[in-house]
């Protein structure tokens, strides 16, 4: 079983919280300063399931959500 | 502040209407006051009720949640930034990108981001550290100074100016300017408030026409590139930015990013050298820096409340709100929610939560990134060149309401007077 961690391209307008303050090296900002995975969706790295779920929670946008992919597929 | 429940209360201009669905009252945000008087009334509002109505000018509803804050930030459709100033809903001033709605919001805002990413605060943090290290340096060897007027003003303003690739020697220009609109726009001096406005425009104006005449680099030129840059906001055609749109772009840069900066790195130095226990775990433990610097920006909320102008009549949360109605989220109050365990006390290393000092929504600052590596930078170099530091009054500190700042701190700190 393995999460994957989306970013609602509604919601994120960029405060960078999730990839300064949640989460270490792997979520980074684009070029205006969203974080890359804006609208789409990335497998949470093993053993770095908490800082997910800290992005989540520091999101003042609530932009961010966590899904447990348990067949593995996306 | 008191409460008012004799009589029709006069809100939207006339007729005069009752206010149904909360309370009542009748409190101030602007003049000066004894410092930490804006923030126990804040505390007071929001443990009273999370909707409130002020009856403060042409009245207002306020808002004091974290949840009721941040929907009026996130709403744009029901909450409008036409006005943002909820004691005047017709505006002296236009503010771009804020005061323009999505969708068409996106385009402007689109244009400025990449100045202000994290990358490019990263690319000017060396500059960022000079120059708060030139300042800090300066003053050490008295002992003592005003760390408003001598210090918090005038870094930002001059990393600033190097972001916007203007000449630094303009310093003392823009942060008299910049003193003068604020005093005018808190109520303090209200007549400053149009003629630093039409100060900044005309400094703006004299750096675009230079521009024009002879272009720089717009990949590193903040005002080259935006006389070049091209706009297509509600699906027109691109087009150029107006003359308006751009002195608007840049009075807004100045307004929203320099007062603020200042008024923060005020309020993280008066609580630093009012907690001698906060400043040695972050003397003990640098990496204290970044939860500290969070933590300042929820407890220390300079943005005492957020205005916007309700776009049609819609009962909220059982609020009979109208069109053109204001609104005031309290961001300052919002930021102490019961939602945040101990709201009311100062936690070095609270665990980073989300907080709204920089808003939510598609206006969400613009200048958050550099705000942040600015109060990192000033905490960490204050401290490696003042480690022991003092208020040196027995006066009450002031504070200016509105957009909540210590009018001056005054510091004083040990010096090594061995002969060398």
């Amino acid at each position: 079983m393995s999460a994957r961690l989306a970013v609602s391209g509604e919601r994120c307008t960029g405060h960078g919280r999730c990839y300064t303050l949640a989460t270490t090296g792997w979520l980074s900002p684009d070029d205006e300063g969203y974080v890359e995975v804006k609208g789409s969706a990335v497998a949470v790295p093993e053993g770095r399931e908490a800082e997910a779920w800290d992005a989540v929670s520091v999101c003042p946008e609530a932009a961010i959500t966590i899904t447990e992919d348990e067949s593995g597929s996306s | 502040m008191s409460q008012i429940h004799d009589g029709p209360v006069r809100a939207n201009g006339s007729p005069p209407r009752e206010i149904t669905g909360c309370p009542v009252v009748h409190f101030d945000v602007a003049p000066q006051r004894e410092s930490g008087f804006y923030w126990e009334q804040s505390k007071r509002l929001r443990d009273q009720a999370p909707i409130l109505f002020n009856t403060l000018a042409q009245g207002f509803w306020v808002f004091t949640s974290y949840d009721g804050v941040r929907e009026m930030y996130q709403r744009t459709d029901l909450f409008s930034t036409e006005s943002v100033t909820a004691w005047n809903p017709e505006p002296h001033f236009s503010w771009l990108p804020l005061g323009v709605d999505p969708p068409e919001h996106a385009s402007f805002r689109r244009l400025m981001n990449p100045w202000f990413s994290p990358a490019a605060v990263r690319r000017n943090a060396d500059e960022q550290r000079r120059i708060c290290r030139r300042y800090i340096e300066e003053l050490v060897p008295s002992g003592r100074c005003d760390a408003v007027a001598e210090f918090a003003i005038r870094y930002p303003t001059e990393v600033f100016l190097g972001l916007m690739n203007l000449p630094a020697e303009d310093t003392e220009m823009l942060v008299q300017v910049v003193e003068d609109f604020f005093l005018g726009y808190s109520g303090a001096a209200p007549e400053l408030a149009g003629s630093a406005y039409a100060r900044i425009k005309e400094y703006f104006g004299t750096s675009l026409a230079e521009r024009r005449a002879r272009p720089r680099d717009p990949e590193f030129d903040i005002l080259t590139y935006l006389v070049q840059a091209t706009v297509a906001p509600n699906g027109e055609p691109a087009r150029p930015l107006t003359e308006d749109e751009l002195l608007d772009l840049c009075f807004m840069l100045v307004v929203a990013g320099l007062d603020t900066t200042r008024a923060q790195i005020g309020w993280m130095l008066y609580h630093f050298a009012t907690h001698p226990e906060d400043r040695r775990r972050v003397l003990d433990d640098p990496a204290l820096v970044v939860t500290a610097v969070e933590e300042v920006l929820r407890y220390y909320t300079i943005i005492y409340g957020d205005g916007r102008k309700v776009t049609r009549d819609e009962e909220y949360q059982g609020c009979p709100l109208k069109k053109g109605d204001m609104v005031y989220g309290m961001t300052s109050a919002a930021n102490r929610d019961r939602r945040y365990t101990d709201p009311d006390l100062f936690v070095l290393d609270r665990k980073p939560t989300p907080n709204l000092a920089f808003a939510a929504g598609p206006h969400r600052c613009l200048g958050a990134h550099l705000a942040r590596s600015e109060l990192q930078v000033a905490l960490e170099e204050w401290l490696r060149a003042i480690p022991d530091f003092h208020v040196d009054t027995d006066e009450p500190l002031v504070e200016r309401g509105a957009q909540l700042s210590l009018t001056s701190l005054p510091l004083a700190w040990p010096v090594d007077r061995t002969p060398r």
